[in-house]
């Protein structure tokens, strides 16, 4: 039925674009389009001559001749909008899915920076709602090139072949129709746009609420909020009929103007029919066209809003509608990994002061480099550093590269992050840990000790984790993301603290797994138990004050006064029980 | 109970604007009535002017019909008018209920229905019920009343006309039937796909770190393109619907007409009618056919808002917490903070039918016990939780404190009750103060100071460029420990005797945990503290330990005690020291 595919385009930013785009169907809207509406003026016209054969008094064989030729004309222009019509929605149809996989593909390649001053709500109403809009626009704009557009030359020229007097004075109203309707265009663009700030507003407000619901239970915020959002509503509420009032209701206003002409229509016509210039067929084929023109011209002011309504949502997803990006996939790497850190310092925004500062250090593979700290020391940020993902000041080196002269997606090929959050898609726990690759996960399973939970779930690796991977438990998750980390044996493992949702038994026996099976690799362990980390090769303290020490475990033992006190702080911890 | 939902919120909009609705219903007969009268002139006009070739009262006739018109346009626009104002105020009342409801539903709920299902309830499923207020279910009525009163019309020139007219109706209300059903069908369809492309846009900006670490954009994105792709072909069926219904009306609308026309030529002449009447007939058949297919054209309208008021019906229908007591404060159920006695009465909990989670939990708390819950995750340690603080009902048995069952305490009182650290912290919208009141206009701004004081993020959040007034927008403001304390705060400010500590020193460093315990420890003496924690070692000094497997207690005593007869608790504790520490 259609050729089904949905692809990137160039140059989304211009909206004539999405009509060039689609060349094969909008040829299709611009033949039966202009088909239908130049055939649609037969109608009236058969009708005016059906109502004459009565008053004739013709034949009945003539009659059923002529009304059977009516039915097939109106068959045929039917047929013709029909395929019209359907055409016009297909159009919108593919324009929409263009449009938000445009939008997606530029929020999936932003910086992770850029990212992180946008707001969830407001990206999740642009790509939804404003991208519906903004169609509909379109598909209406088209749809009344030709329904009004095209209609009102056809019917204007046939109305001016039956008499040019009439016709030219009952239209002087349709213009004025349309002159105020293009008045108040813009006061309607105004309301329009606050009653979209607002709405976009209170969606926020309500993603609020519904993301943190159960905390807000909890805390008895519930009452208090449902107070704030019937405020807001009731403000949206004011918005939203100023805006829609405007839009909704003056149409039969614009049908009135414009229809005034008729008095001079059924005056002057019916005294054309009086004097033997019409047939009363005529008069009722006029009469007819001469509404269907008014008609449309008061639905043409309509059609102005809603396309300046539509300008609004435009305007507001265009930032988004950039040329399709995709990450370049070369890459160049050996096997033979080498870490150079020098002077490494990092903030999150510019200007911002520096979370860690001057870092150092040196590592290469099969090696397992612990970091700690205190609380707000750097730690996690140390880590996220050293993805690449976030500009740095200093250097880090990878094999003698600067790890920013890397591309991104090489840099996703060497380095393997964990982070806090296990960041499950609420899919099968197959596609979680290969995301989209096609491996075997069995031994990396076995290695993450998911084997034992594998065994409870009847459908195995394809069990769905639910959303966020709710349907699993915290420690479960956060295993399932390290099995994820693991997969694809990079060359640098970065694990910011993967074990805390995990019991002790199980966080021995990965530990000990990766230990054996992942000698080509660098693992960084972010952690701040010191448990493990007399057998790993080296240490970074990070402390608060932005200093670092660095060094094996045994050397910071005997130099670092906090690095001493924590490690034996958490050895005599556990009850001052007897068997030390 | 079905669509109570929607009847209520179009109830309380009607009564608080009476007025209004009167205004509408006069709006609504006014354009009826007077849509009538066009054909009645044109049908006059034709019969005593054209026919005759006799021009009097011509012009009067050509002006009456005018100023028909101009009235129709008068009560058109009221009628919209009033229509675009009732509408957004049932759709706030709408919302408003919806808000209600969500406070009452089940905490079960949100287990198992996503934030972007849920904020869709709100958003795109109410906006498709405004527009059946706005253009649907009132422009089906006014055109159900324009049919009766366009039959009369015809019935009044021919009795016979009248009769085929009559026929007429239900046919064309047969296929609009079983267009509605195909369409109604696709569209529900298509909702759930809608459901599912939005969904998976808030899922890759929660994700976004993971999924740029792992150059994972392009698999990201064919999975979003085959939503897309699911979502496009449900649309074209709905288009393919959409698009042939109002050509076959047409159609019909000929085929009547030149029926009409052959019945009424001289030879047949059936239906015994002047010319005038036959003019006036295909006129009055025409506006016979507007009505019926302007509602098909708002066909898409309307069924998207049913399904749209299905769907929020549904949402009506989940199944709700059990009243509480309002009337119950937590002033009177804990006069004494030195008193609290906390006990488990043999409770067992099932998410799902025959799937135990906790089964025959017995325990009785002193006052300013601290206890700590051990055992492998899964075992249902953060589900306890929730039953402590009524979030959940047990299956069977109760949770009381000093005697009354938490499961009735009013949310309202629960923040004076109990404080509850999460795993992780979740930042709302606001400032760093809103953090921690969570906007509770009871707390005041030196209530939370004293609370950062206490966690140690005073000198921080001093440091920040508006202090406590800073907003919160970027994650990276607060380190994931601080946030953690920040949790901490939230869940001190109002000074509960009951705290409960899921996994919260699972991210802090020993220097960070050291100080939270201790200043947990300065406040326990007043505290009955529970908390959760899978690593023995980093708990707080607590009283009694309870080690929870498969759902039950399996041991519960001091440390020192289970230190002797727990067999796991001793190997746990030494392989911790031993090895890991």
């Amino acid at each position: 039925m259609s050729k089904l595919k949905i692809e990137p385009m160039k140059h989304p930013d211009k909206i004539m674009n999405y009509w060039k785009k689609e060349k094969y169907v909008v040829a299709c809207i611009v033949i039966f389009g202009v088909s239908f509406n130049s055939m649609i003026i037969l109608g009236p016209i058969y009708q005016g001559k059906l109502i004459d054969s009565i008053a004739g008094g013709d034949n009945l064989t003539s009659v059923l001749i002529l009304a059977a030729t009516y039915v097939a004309i109106i068959g045929m222009v039917q047929l013709l909008r029909y395929f019209k019509r359907f055409y016009i929605r297909r159009f919108a149809n593919s324009t929409s899915a263009t449009m938000r996989l445009m939008i997606y593909n530029n929020i999936m390649n932003k910086s992770t920076s850029e990212l992180d001053n946008e707001n969830t709500g407001n990206l999740m109403t642009r790509a939804i709602s404003d991208v519906d809009l903004c169609v509909e626009g379109m598909r209406k704009f088209t749809t009344e090139v030709f329904d009004t557009g095209v209609l009102m030359i056809a019917y204007l020229i046939s109305m001016l072949t039956y008499d040019v007097r009439i016709t030219v004075l009952s239209m002087i109203f349709v213009p004025v129709a349309m002159f105020i309707a293009e008045k108040l265009k813009s006061i309607i663009y105004k309301y329009s746009k606050d009653y979209r700030t607002k709405s976009s507003e209170v969606a926020d407000i309500t993603y609020d609420i519904i993301e943190n619901s159960m905390l807000y239970r909890v805390t008895g915020m519930e009452v208090e909020n449902k107070a704030k959002y019937k405020n807001e509503l009731k403000d949206l509420q004011d918005k939203a009929i100023k805006a829609n009032i405007l839009e909704n209701s003056m149409q039969p206003v614009y049908n009135v103007i414009a229809m005034l002409g008729i008095n001079m229509v059924i005056y002057l016509g019916g005294t054309k029919v009086i004097h033997g210039g019409w047939t009363v067929g005529v008069f009722s084929t006029y009469v007819a066209m001469f509404t269907a023109v008014a008609v449309k011209a008061s639905k043409a002011a309509k059609l102005f809003n809603s396309v300046q309504k539509s300008q609004v949502s435009w305007k507001r997803i265009k930032p988004y509608l950039t040329e399709y990006k995709t990450k370049d996939t070369s890459s160049n790497m050996n096997n033979n990994t080498t870490l150079t850190v020098k002077n490494l310092s990092f903030s999150y925004e510019k200007g911002r002061e520096n979370i860690i500062e001057d870092i150092s250090l040196e590592a290469r593979k099969g090696e397992i480099i612990g970091v700690t700290g205190s609380i707000a020391s750097g730690k996690s940020t140390l880590g996220v550093s050293l993805t690449g993902l976030y500009p740095y000041l200093g250097s880090i080196k990878i094999d003698g590269k600067e790890l920013k002269d890397y591309s991104e997606y090489e840099k996703s090929q060497m380095i393997s992050y964990l982070g806090h959050r296990p960041q499950l898609l609420s899919d099968t726990i197959y596609n979680n840990i290969t995301l989209g690759s096609v491996q075997d996960i069995s031994s990396v399973l076995e290695e993450v000790c998911f084997d034992t939970d594998m065994q409870a779930m009847p459908h195995g690796q394809n069990t769905l984790v639910g959303n966020s991977g709710i349907k699993l438990s915290g420690g479960q998750q956060a295993r399932i993301a390290l099995a994820r980390a693991l997969l694809n044996k990079s060359k640098i493992i970065i694990l910011d603290d993967p074990f805390s949702a995990v019991d002790m038994k199980t966080e021995e026996k990965i530990i000990e797994n990766i230990k054996n099976n992942y000698k080509d690799s660098l693992i960084i362990l972010i952690s701040h138990r010191l448990a493990i980390f007399n057998r790993i090769n080296n240490i970074i303290l990070l402390k608060n004050n932005k200093t670092a020490d660095y060094g094996t475990h045994q050397e910071l033992m005997k130099n670092s006064e906090i690095y001493a006190t924590i490690y034996k702080l958490q050895c005599t911890e556990g009850g001052d029980s007897d068997e030390e | 109970m079905k669509n109570s939902l929607i009847k209520r919120a179009i109830g309380k909009a009607i009564t608080h604007n009476i007025g209004l609705s009167i205004l509408l219903v006069f709006a609504i007969c006014g354009v009826v009535v007077t849509s009538l009268i066009p054909p009645q002139i044109l049908k006059y006009i034709v019969d005593h002017n054209l026919v005759p070739h006799k021009s009097e009262k011509l012009l009067t006739l050509a002006a009456s019909y005018t100023v028909i018109l101009l009235l129709i346009g008068i009560f058109d626009f009221v009628k919209e008018a009033v229509l675009t104002i009732l509408g957004q105020k049932i759709t706030k009342e709408i919302k408003v209920e919806m808000m209600e409801k969500l406070e009452r539903i089940n905490a079960m709920f949100f287990s198992s229905n996503s934030s972007g299902v849920v904020v869709s309830r709100f958003t795109n499923d109410v906006d498709a019920i405004n527009s059946l207020f706005t253009s649907g279910i009132i422009g089906m009525m006014v055109d159900c009343l324009k049919l009766i009163g366009i039959v009369i019309s015809i019935w009044i020139f021919s009795s016979r006309i009248g009769m085929v007219t009559l026929l007429l109706i239900p046919a064309i209300y047969g296929i609009t039937r079983e267009f509605q059903k195909r369409m109604l069908k696709a569209q529900i369809e298509n909702r759930i796909l809608i459901g599912k492309v939005n969904n998976h846009i808030s899922e890759s900006l929660k994700n976004i770190l993971m999924i740029k670490s792992y150059s994972k954009e392009s698999y990201m994105e064919e999975n979003y393109k085959r939503y897309l792709l699911d979502n496009y072909k449900t649309v074209e069926k709905v288009n393919f619907y959409d698009s042939i219904y109002s050509p076959i009306i047409q159609c019909t609308r000929a085929v009547v007409i030149a029926l009409i026309v052959v019945l009424s030529s001289k030879q047949l002449n059936f239906l015994g009618i002047s010319l005038g009447m036959v003019a006036a007939t295909i006129e009055l058949i025409s506006n016979l056919f507007a009505p019926i297919e302007n509602l098909g054209m708002e066909l898409q309208n309307i069924q998207q808002a049913i399904s749209g008021i299905k769907r929020v019906n549904d949402f009506y229908n989940e199944a709700e917490d059990d009243y509480k007591e309002q009337d119950l404060k937590a002033e009177d159920m804990i006069s004494n903070r030195e008193d609290v006695q906390l006990s488990f009465n043999n409770i067992s909990f099932q998410y799902e039918e025959g799937a135990d989670i906790l089964h025959n939990i017995n325990l009785n708390l002193k006052p300013n016990e601290k206890v700590t819950f051990v055992g492998r995750t899964g075992v249902g340690k953060t589900t306890l939780f929730k039953l402590i603080m009524g979030l959940l009902k047990p299956t069977k048995g109760s949770i009381t404190i000093n005697g009354v069952d938490v499961y009735n305490i009013p949310n309202s009182e629960k923040r004076k009750i109990f404080g509850y650290v999460d795993q992780s912290f979740h930042v709302i919208k606001g400032t760093v103060a809103d953090q921690i009141s969570l906007q509770d206009g009871s707390i005041t701004r030196e209530q939370a100071e004293k609370a950062l004081d206490f966690v140690g993020l005073k000198d921080y959040v001093e440091s920040l460029e508006y202090g406590m007034d800073t907003i919160v927008n970027s994650d990276n403001l607060f380190s994931q420990g601080q946030k953690q304390l920040l949790a901490i705060a939230r869940a001190i400010v109002t000074n509960p005797p009951i705290l409960l500590l899921d996994e919260v020193t699972a991210n802090l460093d020993s220097i960070t945990e050291e100080k939270i315990v201790s200043v947990l420890k300065k406040a326990s003496h007043s505290h009955t503290i529970l908390s959760i924690s899978h690593r023995l070692s980093s708990m707080i000094a607590s009283d009694t330990v309870v080690i929870l497997e498969h759902g039950r207690i399996k041991n519960a005593g001091s440390p020192e005690v289970l230190l002797e007869s727990d067999d796991w608790y001793r190997s746990h504790i030494a392989l911790e020291k031993l090895t890991w520490s």
